[in-house]
C-alpha cells in the first residue's frame, strides 16, 4: 500500500482528520504560519469525482400567512434584585 | 523545517461555512456561496476519505480505501453527528435507513436533499426547537412549506433565552406561519410503503405525539442535538469522556494527538460551536508551527507493506442520514464567505445570519479568555483556556408576511445571548421589554461582572456588552441601565 512517508523528509507532517470548520481554519493557520513544502506528484491521491451540478436553490414566493396574535403590551423597565430565598427553620 | 498538511474527510465537498446551511436551505445563498475559502496551494485535502482507524503504534491513519497516511502529529477535528431520538419507526428492525422524508440537519448533503425535497404547502414537522429546529424550521417555511414544529421543552431555545424572550421568538415564528407546540413529546414516526429503485421503501406519512395525536407529514427534520464523534478516538484507545478529553494544549491523551472542534472535551465541555472550534485551531496553529518541538516518537515499528482491507468504522461514527445528494460546485467560485465572526465584529452591513452560541456557566472556570501569550516558564507553547462567545441567529421574514416583527413590519429578527441568563440570589437583573416593538433585553450581573444576557429585536447594544463579556471586565461605574440603552454607556 502506498503512503505518503519519504524516507529523512524534512517536514513534519500533520494529519488532520475532518475537513469542516476547524480543520479547515487549522489547515489555513498552518499554511499561513509555516512554509509549506511544494505538493509534490503523489500516485497515492485519488482522483475525487465531482458529481454533476444542480441549479442553485432559489426562494419560493408565498402567500403571506394570517398571524393570529394577542395584542402588543409594553413593559417599562424594571431592575430587580433577586431575593435571597427566607431561611428555613433549623431545630 | 516545512509542515507538511494533509486534510482528510469524508465529505465530498469543498469545506463549507455549516453556521449558513440555513440560509441555503432557504434558497437565500447558493451552495458555494458559503464556501471556506480554500486553505494554500501546497495543502494536501483528500476529499470523499473517511479515516477508519489510528494506528499509533506506527503512527499512520488508515482509510476506507485501504490507504495509509503517516503522521508526526495528528489532528482529530471530526466534528458531531445529529442524535437520532428513539422514535417507534425511525428505523425497521435490525435497519440503519432513516425513511424517505425524514432527514437531519448537519451537512450539506442533509441540507441539499431537504431542499429537493421541499415543495410550496409540503407538510413539514421539525422535531427540537433548539438553535437549530428554530433555524430549519423558519428555512422550511421561507421555501413555502407549512411548518410545524414540535418541541418537547417549556419553551423555544432553551440552552440560550429564558421564557420571556422565547415568548417574543415565539410570536415571530407564529408570524413566519410555523405552527410551534412545546411541551410536545414525539412517540413515533407513521410511514407507508413506497416504491423504490431497489424495491420496496418507507416513506413518512405522519408523526405520532406522546398525547395520542398525529401530525400528517411529507418531511420530517430531526433537530434534536448532536453528541461528538469520538468513535475513532475511542477504538484508538484514547481518553474519551463526551467528547476526545484534551488539556490546554489540545493535546489528547497521546501527546502526539490532538483534537478540536465539536469532537473535543476541555475542561469538561463539549462547546459544539464554530467560535470554538475557531479559536481551539488558531492556538493550536500556533502549537503546531515549526518552533515548539513536539514531543518524541512513541515506538514505531516498520511499516507493513501488505496490510489488510480497511477495517470497519466503529459503529457510532457511521454517518446515518440521508444520501447524497448530487451537487458540485461551480469551478472557481469558492471562497466569498469566511468564519462566522464573534457577534460585535461583525462589519456593519454584515448578513451574516447565525453567529457562535455559548453554552458554558458564565461561573466556570472555561471561562477565562484563550491566552496565545507565553504559559508562565514557557515561552513558545500558547495555551487554551475555554471560549466565551455570543449566540447570534437572525430570522430572516418570508417575504410579503407580517413576520419581521410584531409591529408589523417587515424585516428580520435578531437575537443574541450570553452567559447564564437565569440569575441567583443576589443577583441584579436589568430588564427592558418593548412587545409593541417586539423587543427584549435583559442582563444578569453578579457584583461588578455580567453573568449573562438575552438581546431580541434590537441589537443595539450588543457590541459594547459582547466587549465586557468576552474579556470578562468589570463593568463601567455608569448606571447599570445603560448597559441596556445606549452601547454599554461608552
Ligand atoms: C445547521 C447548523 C447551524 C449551526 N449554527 C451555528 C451557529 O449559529 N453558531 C455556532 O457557533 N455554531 C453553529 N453550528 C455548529 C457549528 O457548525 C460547529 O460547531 C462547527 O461546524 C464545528 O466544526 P468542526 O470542524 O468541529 O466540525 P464539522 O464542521 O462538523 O466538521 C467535521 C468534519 O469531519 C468529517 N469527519 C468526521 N469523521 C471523519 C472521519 N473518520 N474521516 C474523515 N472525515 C471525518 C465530517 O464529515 C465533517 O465534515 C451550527 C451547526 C449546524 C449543523
Amino acid at each position: 500500500m502506498e503512503s505518503y512517508r519519504e524516507p529523512m523528509s524534512p517536514s513534519r507532517r500533520v494529519v488532520i482528520v475532518g475537513g469542516g470548520m476547524a480543520g479547515t481554519r487549522l489547515a489555513q493557520q498552518l499554511a499561513a504560519r509555516a512554509p509549506v513544502p511544494a505538493l509534490r506528484p503523489v500516485s497515492a491521491l485519488r482522483p475525487v469525482p465531482v458529481p454533476p451540478p444542480v441549479p442553485a436553490l432559489r426562494p419560493v414566493p408565498v402567500p403571506p400567512p394570517v398571524p393570529v396574535l394577542p395584542p402588543p403590551v409594553l413593559v417599562l423597565s424594571v431592575r430587580a434584585r433577586v431575593p435571597a430565598p427566607a431561611p428555613t427553620p433549623t431545630g | 523545517m516545512t509542515v507538511e498538511v494533509t486534510i482528510i474527510g469524508e465529505e465530498p465537498h469543498p469545506a463549507y461555512n455549516r453556521v449558513l446551511l440555513a440560509e441555503v436551505l432557504a434558497g437565500r445563498y447558493a451552495p458555494e456561496v458559503i464556501a471556506l475559502p480554500a486553505p494554500a496551494a501546497g495543502v494536501r485535502r483528500l476529499s470523499g476519505v473517511r479515516v477508519v482507524r489510528i494506528d499509533r503504534p506506527t503512527a499512520e491513519v488508515v482509510c476506507d480505501d485501504g490507504r495509509r497516511v503517516p503522521y508526526d502529529a495528528l489532528v482529530l477535528a471530526t466534528g458531531s453527528n445529529p442524535v437520532l431520538p428513539p422514535l417507534r419507526g425511525l428505523f425497521e428492525p435490525d435497519g440503519h435507513e432513516l425513511p424517505d422524508g425524514v432527514h437531519a440537519f448537519r451537512t450539506m448533503d442533509d441540507c441539499l436533499a431537504l431542499g429537493a425535497a421541499v415543495r410550496p404547502g409540503a407538510r413539514a414537522v421539525v422535531i427540537g426547537g433548539g438553535l437549530l429546529g428554530v433555524s430549519a424550521a423558519r428555512a422550511l417555511a421561507q421555501r413555502g412549506a407549512q411548518v410545524v414544529l414540535a418541541h418537547q421543552g417549556e419553551h423555544l431555545m432553551e440552552r440560550q433565552l429564558d421564557p420571556g424572550a422565547s415568548g417574543l421568538l415565539l410570536r415571530h415564528m407564529a408570524a413566519l406561519g410555523v405552527e410551534v407546540h412545546t411541551e410536545c413529546r414525539v412517540r413515533g414516526l407513521c410511514t407507508r410503503t413506497v416504491d423504490g429503485e431497489g424495491g420496496g421503501g418507507r416513506a413518512v406519512s405522519a408523526v405520532e405525539l406522546a398525547d395520542g395525536y398525529a401530525l400528517e407529514a411529507d418531511l420530517v427534520v430531526l433537530a434534536c442535538g448532536v453528541r461528538p464523534r469520538v468513535g475513532l478516538a475511542r477504538a484508538a484507545g484514547l481518553e474519551v469522556a463526551r467528547g476526545v478529553v484534551i488539556d490546554d494544549e489540545l493535546r489528547t491523551s497521546d501527546p502526539r494527538v490532538f483534537a478540536i472542534g465539536d469532537c473535543a472535551e476541555h475542561a469538561g465541555i463539549v462547546y459544539g460551536l464554530a467560535g470554538a472550534a475557531q479559536e481551539q485551531a488558531d492556538v493550536l496553529a500556533h502549537r503546531l508551527s515549526p518552533t515548539p518541538p513536539l514531543p518524541e516518537p512513541m515506538v514505531l515499528r516498520p511499516l507493513d507493506p501488505q496490510e489488510g482491507p480497511a477495517p470497519e468504522p466503529a459503529p457510532e461514527d457511521r454517518f446515518v442520514g440521508n444520501r447524497s445528494a448530487e451537487w458540485a460546485p461551480p469551478s472557481g467560485s469558492w471562497g466569498r464567505n469566511g468564519w462566522a465572526q464573534t457577534g460585535h465584529r461583525a462589519a456593519p452591513g454584515d448578513e451574516t445570519p447565525t453567529r457562535h452560541t455559548d453554552a458554558v456557566p458564565a461561573d466556570h472556570p472555561a471561562c477565562a479568555q484563550t491566552d496565545h501569550r507565553a504559559a508562565p516558564g514557557d515561552e513558545t507553547v500558547p495555551q487554551y483556556h475555554g471560549t466565551r462567545t455570543l449566540t447570534r441567529l437572525t430570522l430572516t421574514a418570508v417575504p410579503g408576511s407580517a413576520g419581521g416583527s410584531a409591529s408589523g413590519t417587515d424585516g428580520p429578527l435578531d437575537l443574541a445571548a450570553f452567559g447564564n441568563p437565569t440569575p441567583a440570589p443576589g443577583d441584579d437583573v436589568i430588564h427592558l421589554t418593548d412587545a409593541t416593538r417586539n423587543t427584549y433585553r435583559k442582563v444578569v450581573v453578579r457584583g461588578d461582572r455580567l453573568l449573562g444576557g438575552i438581546l431580541l429585536g434590537d441589537l443595539g447594544t450588543v457590541g459594547a456588552l459582547a466587549r465586557t463579556w468576552e474579556s470578562n471586565e468589570p463593568l463601567p461605574a455608569t448606571p447599570l441601565l445603560h448597559l441596556l440603552t445606549n452601547d454599554g454607556g461608552s
